[in-house]
């Protein structure tokens, strides 16, 4: 995961931001709690998303706790504490960072990153395994699916897309969320990964090009050196790709409008209207900086 | 054909969610891989087909009953298209009733075992792909029908939806927060940073 899914936080009311930052707090308590401090370092703003999705189906009122992090060592921030949502965040995070631990080892042949990364995760990975096996095969199943694509070396990005958007649907819809927001929230997850996705193609894009590496969005729109330099190439793939994203982005505001949320709902418009395109534009536009 | 809703199974005077449900039920009952290596596959696949044609033919015959404004919702639109004169070949008007029950890939999957590919089947694919979520796709293949038969105003209605809904997408954005307000804020938020960076602070809350 890719950390895409994120706030424009000049845009959410100072509650709402707070609230923002507990989910985010309180995944990273849950992290620790359930698993080990090790762990924490897999945390990122995709997975804060589904908890905060997830919890917005259910009316009970999170409970929030102060306390005390390392990273921010004088003020005590505030946390949610015993949401469902939150915990099962936590597990998909573990098994989400150790299948992408899992790919890179056979990308690249074992390195010491990764082999750092298997035993900082093993323990935990095994805990998390146990209450979803069932949940983790079917991610396997479609991610497996995803890198036979990468081996064979694809070149249609929406048919690579359409694995990782299976991969989502998995993740977001758990036993547990009401059966009336499933099917809705399975297209909108779908949606989300699709985008993801190819906004991360586009984003590795020339760094894949240098390393050799496969990269739907060359093959797809075959780029010939003689032809054009790589950052032309990108300038042209860019505008090729922008009505698809585009149309990914209207299906997901279209779809979370019909999902039944029944709280955190500025928060979850100021994703889906504001925080996504934003991330669209940066990436397209090859900014690094927050701010436009 | 016999009475449509006793091959489904229901009463006249069932709901429509009745009638998906008891539909849903056969159409599962009689799906073809579960007949993989049977020798009823011909059996259930004859059935299979009936009742498609009739949960079809009850759907028409409510729409055009009991409503005659014509909403413009995902099923209507390829249900309008049913008048339309080009599709003579009798299993393209199946393939667009699966794309109408939302089965895409089924649909593709027939359109891939066809041998001729002519305006028709890139539009047809290319509505499949488009349901399924497959922009990019959908997008080449429409307008690779558009391109085959410029004439069809079916067609380039569907190419112009596809290239036009940003549009609304956009406008919905506006609604929400315009991008001047944007831009607005940020530029006070930038303001803020380089305020602090010198020491003072213009907002104090961040």
């Amino acid at each position: 995961m890719f950390g895409y899914v994120n706030i424009v936080k000049d845009d959410l009311t100072v509650r709402e931001y707070y609230l923002f930052r507990a989910y985010y707090c309180g995944l990273c308590k849950e992290l620790g709690h359930q698993f080990n401090n090790r762990v924490k370092i897999g945390l990122n703003y995709d997975m804060v998303f589904l908890a905060l999705l997830l919890d917005s189906l259910t009316e009970t009122i999170p409970k929030a706790e102060p306390i005390f992090c390392v990273l921010h060592p004088i003020h005590k921030r505030s946390a949610l504490v015993q949401s469902s949502s939150l915990e099962y965040a936590s597990f998909m995070s573990v098994l989400l960072t150790k299948s992408k631990l899992d790919d890179d080892k056979t990308d690249d042949g074992r390195n010491l990153k990764n082999l750092i990364g298997s035993i900082l995760y093993h323990s935990a990975f095994k805990k998390a395994r146990k209450p979803h096996e069932k949940t983790y095969e079917q991610i396997c199943h479609h991610l497996d699916k995803l890198y036979k694509l990468e081996k064979q070396n694809c070149a249609i990005f929406d048919e690579v897309a359409d694995q990782f958007g299976e991969v989502m649907r998995v993740i977001f819809t758990p036993e547990f969320i009401p059966e009336s927001a499933q099917e809705s929230l399975s297209a909108l997850a779908y949606q989300i990964g699709r985008w993801i996705y190819i906004l991360d193609a586009f984003d590795d894009l020339i760094d894949d090009y240098t390393k050799k590496r496969y990269n739907p969005l060359i093959l797809q729109y075959a780029f010939s050196e003689r032809d054009q330099t790589i950052e032309d190439f990108s300038q042209f793939v860019k505008g090729e790709i922008t009505n698809s994203l585009d149309h990914t982005l209207a299906q997901i505001a279209l779809l979370s409008g019909k999902i039944p949320f029944l709280k955190n709902k500025g928060i979850l418009f100021n994703i889906f209207y504001l925080g996504m395109p934003q991330k669209q534009r940066q990436i397209l536009e090859r900014k690094k900086n927050k701010h436009e | 054909m016999n009475n449509p809703y006793e091959v489904l199974g229901v009463n006249e005077s069932a709901t429509d969610e009745e009638i998906k449900r008891a539909y849903r039920a056969l159409a599962q009952k009689y799906h073809p891989d579960k007949y993989v290596n049977n020798p009823l596959a011909s059996l259930a696949e004859e059935k299979l087909k009936e009742i498609n044609e009739a949960y079809t033919a009850i759907n028409q015959q409510r729409k055009s009953g009991t409503s005659h404004t014509q909403s413009y919702n995902n099923d209507q639109t390829y249900n309008s298209s049913y008048a339309g004169s080009g599709s003579s070949n009798s299993s393209y008007v199946q393939i667009r009733t699966i794309l109408q029950q939302g089965r895409n890939d089924e649909a593709i999957s027939m359109l891939d075992g066809m041998p001729n590919h002519d305006a028709e089947w890139f539009f047809l694919k290319g509505t499949a792909y488009y349901q399924k979520g497959w922009f990019d796709q959908a997008l080449s293949h429409i307008s690779n029908a558009s391109r085959m038969d410029p004439t069809n105003i079916e067609y380039r209605t569907a190419l112009s939806r596809i290239t036009g809904q940003n549009n609304s997408y956009r406008n919905m954005q506006g609604g929400y927060g315009s991008n001047d307000a944007c831009r607005c804020c940020t530029q006070i938020y930038c303001a803020d940073c380089c305020c602090e960076m010198m020491g003072g602070d213009l907002i104090p809350c961040c």
